[in-house]
């Protein structure tokens, strides 16, 4: 069986990939500042002693959202306006646009630039970097969102990692298998003083494809109003938290012996919560679920997500991810399970 | 026209077949279009003797369904319990509404553990709750009897994996009864406290986008780290591209591709 990556454009191009080693990825990337955070986490938890509680700001009207984003884009005219659920679901030629509940969230994709895509495809060789997907993000950014992101004082956007859309086929009567780069996407998150927000909340993912058309793009952007502040667990204390809600999860008992806080030195993943099942990554900041959340909240406590794989004997896996509170004195939420879990005796 | 939704229930009442969580609804769908697509939905989260890990995957399955009940009439809700037999081809449970059965409605979908090369046998498999059991694509020929379900859309890890070149191997017995479209993942899909992937893909649905893109941004977006995957047959490379992009009302109009008519096959991954 033939084994090769294709692109379906050109044939100088079909030429080059055709010759391309088997195996040749187009994984997912952690940008380098990410990977810090998510090390820095798990052997240190927060740089501060105590942070304040968040709440999102009072909602911003669905419509008005809907019309400036539409007249930024140069959408033209809306053929159907419906609700779906509690979002605004708005669309017209070959686009649509979704608007949360609280006119914090967004999701919009261009049906005709997606289309396009699969005739792009790309070697998987030929991605957008991280920083020419970071360089095409800013730029959309503050071309046509910069009236939805707006940073406050002491807030950065950053970004966080780069992933991509591949494809592939086999033809069944010749067995060759071709593969190919089709779209290539950028994630943000954002800072607030230093500190991150983590979970679904404060980000903005934008999907390109490999002419550099902008495919879709889906934010989640609240102004945040500080409250009352919380002292924070240490990462010990954290990861136990984490180590319980597990636990809870898989039901089962929660281990006697508590998880070892891994060095600084050195790569601190994967850290074992229980016998074959490991933590791959913890991020601490605020938590914010984000609006598109099924049971959503306007309180964003101090938290840390994470992301366990739990593996058998047979190689199967089974992945968790959540988010456990930080606070000493944590506000019980009835949106964020694990604030229920963790006072349960 | 039935809607009959059937939750779970835990320990040793899960020795049943179905598990009737004490309700039962029974709902009118107005929508003449919604006369015509039939769903149904299997979910599992714990196993027989801890056999596998439990996950929490209810509520994803719940919220899916409170999203497509907007629209479409969901048959039947059921867990995996004793359910091999209604994904084996050939056998009565698989065509059998009443059962939950793959082939009894139009669209299915399931979440629970999945691999692709479990003992290392090259296999997509499904945890079934009973005790080591799997529901295998080898068993499988989707789309072919009954009411020929024409989507299968499972959140479950690993089943689509197609970096080996085997992914034919695992799927062809399962592709060649004619069903249209799989989604799934080629490596990990994460059950979160707060689910949103669930019922973000039954959204794109019901807003009529293509299917495959609602899959893959619905299950991303809900965590960046999940690894989701379609992928469908086609005469050839062309068409089988083409037919990548139906939505829910494309699926139901296009013809199904089986055996010798499929020339190809195709997939797309996130991550």
């Amino acid at each position: 069986m033939k084994n090769k990556n294709l692109s379906f454009a050109a044939s100088a191009v079909l030429a080059a990939s055709a010759m391309m080693i088997a195996g040749s990825t187009a994984r997912a990337e952690e940008l380098p500042q990410t990977k810090a955070h998510q090390q820095f986490s798990v052997t240190q938890g927060f740089r501060d002693s105590a942070l304040p509680v968040l709440h999102r700001a009072s909602a911003v009207e669905q419509n008005k959202v809907g019309s400036v984003l539409i007249e930024k884009l140069g959408l033209g005219k809306v053929e159907q306006s419906s609700k779906l659920g509690d979002s605004l679901h708005l669309t017209g030629k070959q686009w649509a646009l979704d608007v949360t509940a609280d006119g914090a969230g967004v999701d919009y994709r261009n049906t005709a630039v997606e289309a396009r895509a699969h005739a792009l495809g790309k070697p998987l060789s030929g991605k957008m970097s991280a920083a020419e997907l970071e360089q095409k993000g800013r730029a959309f950014i503050a071309a046509k969102l910069a009236s939805q992101i707006v940073l406050g004082a002491e807030e950065q956007l950053v970004a966080l990692r780069a992933d991509y859309r591949t494809e592939g086929g086999q033809d069944l009567s010749t067995g060759e298998i071709t593969n190919a780069v089709v779209a290539n996407r950028i994630v943000f998150g954002r800072t607030l003083h230093g500190v991150p927000v983590v979970g679904n909340g404060s980000k903005v993912i934008l999907t390109f494809i490999n002419d550099g058309s902008l495919e879709s793009f889906r934010y989640d952007w609240p102004r945040y109003q500080a409250a009352d502040s919380q002292n924070l667990i240490a990462a010990g204390q954290i990861l136990s938290r984490v180590q319980k809600v597990i636990s809870a999860r898989k039901d089962v008992a929660v281990p006697t012996s508590s998880v070892t806080v891994p060095s600084s030195e050195g790569e601190a993943y994967p850290v074992e919560l229980t016998p074959n099942t490991n933590l791959q990554a913890l991020e601490c900041g605020y938590y914010d679920a984000s609006s598109f959340a099924t049971h959503t909240t306007q309180l964003v406590q101090p938290g840390c997500t994470y992301r366990v794989i739990s593996q058998d004997s047979d190689g199967m896996r089974a992945g968790y991810a959540g988010a456990v509170p930080a606070g000493v004195r944590f506000q019980q939420d009835a949106a964020w399970l694990a604030t229920q879990i963790l006072v349960r005796k | 026209m039935k809607g009959r939704f059937l939750s779970y229930l835990s320990g040793a009442a899960r020795n049943a077949l179905i598990v009737v969580a004490g309700f039962t609804m029974f709902t009118i769908f107005a929508s003449p279009a919604s006369a015509t697509i039939h769903f149904g939905v299997r979910c599992e989260g714990s196993f027989q003797d801890n056999w596998a890990p439990t996950i929490d995957v209810y509520d994803g399955c719940d919220n899916y369904i409170s999203v497509i009940q907007t629209a479409y009439p969901v048959d039947f809700y059921f867990n995996l319990q004793g359910a091999q037999p209604a994904f084996e081809y050939g056998n009565a449970d698989e065509t059998c509404n009443g059962c939950g059965g793959v082939d009894s409605v139009d669209f299915f979908f399931m979440s629970t553990h999945g691999d692709s090369n479990i003992a290392q046998v090259n296999n997509a498999v499904y945890a079934m709750w009973d005790y080591q059991t799997w529901a295998s694509a080898y068993q499988m020929r989707l789309g072919d009897s009954g009411k020929q379900v024409k989507a299968f859309a499972t959140f479950s890890c690993d089943t689509l994996y197609n970096a080996d070149g085997k992914f034919w191997h695992r799927w062809s017995s399962a592709l060649s009864g004619g069903v249209k479209f799989l989604a799934g993942a080629h490596g990990n899909l994460y059950t979160d406290e707060d689910d949103q992937a669930m019922p973000a893909f039954a959204q794109y649905v019901v807003a009529g986008d293509a299917l495959g893109s609602g899959w893959l941004n619905g299950v991303y977006y809900a965590n960046t780290d999940n690894q989701p995957t379609i992928a469908n047959t086609g005469s050839n490379a062309n068409n089988c591209w083409t037919r990548q992009g139906v939505n829910l009302s494309g699926l139901m109009s296009e013809s199904p591709l089986r055996d010798s008519q499929i020339g190809y096959y195709c997939w797309t991954n996130w991550n």
